[in-house]
């Protein structure tokens, strides 16, 4: 499931081992702060490489990306209307 | 007469104290509720037996409180040390022990992280708690609510001397640890009151507060703002780091000075539909920190047609130093904007490796004198009389100058081009990054047995860190375990992109590691 490497790669490559915090699907990554946009750039692009999702600029929004289970909403929109003739 | 840093809230206060001084989302205080609030936290630190000769730390995402806080530390007669709120507690633990902070201002989740570092912090003794309606204390160090902050007795503001340090700005430290930058009143004003007679800062400007408040950026827009009466406008994190959203934001806060390093505006011009708008209101663009490539400032400064654009140029030991009044007609064959001019009450110049004043069109590193020379490095002597020494020109009297370590070279116009650093540092995002200090943050790991750090250029943000590592013979390292490692220790802008784990790192004839083998592979990689 994409929200679930999506929640590894966020703490293997954007949270410091000291944080100790685990990412669910309720974890607030703008508002509490988690990711900068740095780390914001870094989910652009593993969305892209390792899911095949190609994210324009209008969709990078702090709603699409406020929680792992909006980011996997916003994946799934895309490729669905990509997927369209 | 101004000469410390609250003084220009306290005229402010005077002469409009409704006029609003700082805006954080939809809290706005007023002038005379700024200068109340920030003599409630002087009182409260003062109660305490906290002033002048003490530190006292700024731990906390920004908001409106951040600057009361700032100012309240400051008529206490104490100096500040705003920490990266998002950075690794054991860096701010580090930093707070190392100027050996006697109370800090957080919110309730960056005093808790700071729990477990208690023994590197022995002279904490009393903590404001931003975001909590209850004080405490019997705890592991005394806890003073936000909400209770009016109950010490008022008390009239210290007084400090102009030569007092304002505040400690830490930077990245090429030994492994980063280092404090001792900003005095005296260089902090003597730029703030160029910076206001400059760009003719008014009690009608909103002024943008972009930077984080442990990037010296930021004294100039919430400085400038008090000094002229004017409101600063904080950028909330969760808009700055969306390029879609801070195009918007400048719009409907009717920003009329904007500050940032020129990635933030490159960001909303390639990926923020920063055309797509009007921005009436707008009338000064400032940046600084780093190089701003001439092909996107000339697009930006199209779509912001009603603004004049100024580079900015300064290491935090100087503040600002030099400036350029960008022109309209920007020559369309040079690739780098000059740095400019010496500001007024300030002096530069070139000086050639023979120890020369270097002539016009050679190139020679950059010494500055004036008031905005900083004190020097906290606690480190030896560093500090490396890069401040007396002026070798000057003979008859003693007078100090910085030495950059920034090779420069001046026109004929006047103007000064940057060319390049002396040593290794380099600046990404408009942060100064030493490689040397995240090199040693790597050697840390029980696995590594030798790193290297590569910053190569990038026109987007100025450079990409890219690691190399080799482990200790017989032991597995996955290029997967470091960048939490690292984000544990050092901010996030110092965290490199990639990390290569190889057998052996390559070495030069002298057996150092051959930095230029290990760049040269990485363009190879990007070509093919």
């Amino acid at each position: 499931m994409l929200k679930q490497e999506l929640a590894t790669f966020i703490e293997k490559n954007l949270l410091g081992d000291d944080r100790r915090i685990s990412v669910g699907d309720t974890t607030a990554l703008i508002e509490d702060g988690l990711i900068d946009s740095m780390g914001l750039m870094q989910i652009v692009l593993f969305l892209e490489e390792r899911a095949g999702v190609r994210v324009p600029d209008d969709d990078v929004t702090p709603d699409n990306f406020e929680t792992i289970v909006s980011i996997e909403a916003m994946a799934d929109r895309l490729r669905s209307q990509r997927a369209k003739p | 007469m101004s000469f410390l840093l609250w003084h220009g809230l306290r005229h402010s206060a005077k002469a409009f104290p409704d006029r609003p001084a700082v805006q954080w989302r939809n809290d706005t205080l007023t002038y005379r509720a700024l200068d109340a609030l920030s003599d409630a936290v002087a009182a409260t630190l003062s109660a305490a037996g906290i002033g002048r000769g003490h530190r006292v730390g700024l731990y906390m995402p920004k908001t409106h409180k951040s600057l009361v806080a700032m100012l309240g530390i400051s008529k206490a007669g104490a100096a500040y040390v705003p920490i990266d709120p998002h950075g690794p507690a054991l860096r701010a633990a580090y930093i707070l022990g190392d100027c050996a902070v006697s109370a800090v201002v957080a919110s309730d989740d960056h005093l808790e992280s700071l729990h477990e570092h208690s023994a590197s912090l022995p002279s904490l003794k009393l903590a404001i708690v931003v975001d909590r309606d209850v004080s405490s204390s019997g705890g592991w160090v005394e806890q003073c609510a936000w909400h209770e902050l009016g109950g010490a007795a008022p008390c009239a503001p210290a007084a400090a001397v102009e030569t007092d340090p304002a505040y400690l700005l830490y930077t990245s430290g090429s030994t492994g640890t980063p280092k404090g930058v001792i900003i005095t009143h005296r260089n902090a004003l003597t730029f703030v009151d160029w910076a206001v007679e400059t760009f003719a800062v008014r009690p009608e400007d909103r002024l943008s507060g972009h930077a984080p408040l442990h990037f010296d950026l930021s004294v100039f827009d919430l400085y400038a703002a008090l000094a002229a009466g004017a409101c600063v406008v904080m950028v909330p994190d969760q808009i700055a780091i969306f390029p879609n959203e801070l195009p918007k934001w400048i719009r409907a806060q009717r920003i009329t000075i904007w500050y940032s390093v020129p990635s933030a505006l490159v960001r909303m011009l390639l990926h923020g539909h920063l055309r797509n708008l009007e921005y009436p209101d707008l009338r000064v663009v400032l940046f600084a920190g780093e190089v701003f490539p001439q092909k996107y400032l000339r697009d930006v400064m199209g779509i912001l047609s009603g603004a004049e654009f100024f580079n900015l140029y300064g290491p935090t030991e100087t503040n600002v130093c030099t400036y350029f009044h960008v022109p309209r007609d920007l020559d369309p064959s040079a690739t780098s904007i000059p740095i400019g001019i010496a500001c007024a009450n300030t002096e530069v110049f070139a000086v050639s490796a023979d120890g020369r004043i270097a002539d016009v069109g050679e190139e020679g590193e950059l010494l500055v004198r004036g008031g905005t020379v900083m004190a020097g490095y906290w606690g480190l002597p030896e560093k500090s009389s490396q890069v401040l020494g007396s002026n070798p020109f000057q003979t008859a009297f003693t007078d100090r100058i910085y030495r950059t370590g920034d090779i420069v070279r001046q026109e004929r116009d006047g103007t000064y081009s940057f060319i390049g650093r002396r040593d290794l540092m380099v600046k990404s995002r408009g942060y100064r990054i030493e490689p040397g200090e995240i090199e040693q943050v790597l050697h840390q790991h029980d696995k590594v047995r030798e790193a290297v750090v590569i910053p190569v250029p990038d026109e987007e943000i100025g450079a990409r860190l890219r690691a190399f590592v080799a482990p200790h013979d017989g032991q597995s390292l996955e290029s997967d375990d470091l960048p939490s490692f690292c984000l544990g220790r050092l901010p996030v802008y110092m965290v490199p992109e990639s990390f290569d784990v190889l057998n052996e790192l390559p070495k030069t004839s002298t057996g150092k590691t051959d930095r230029q083998a290990l760049l040269a592979s990485l363009r190879e990689k990007v070509e093919t």
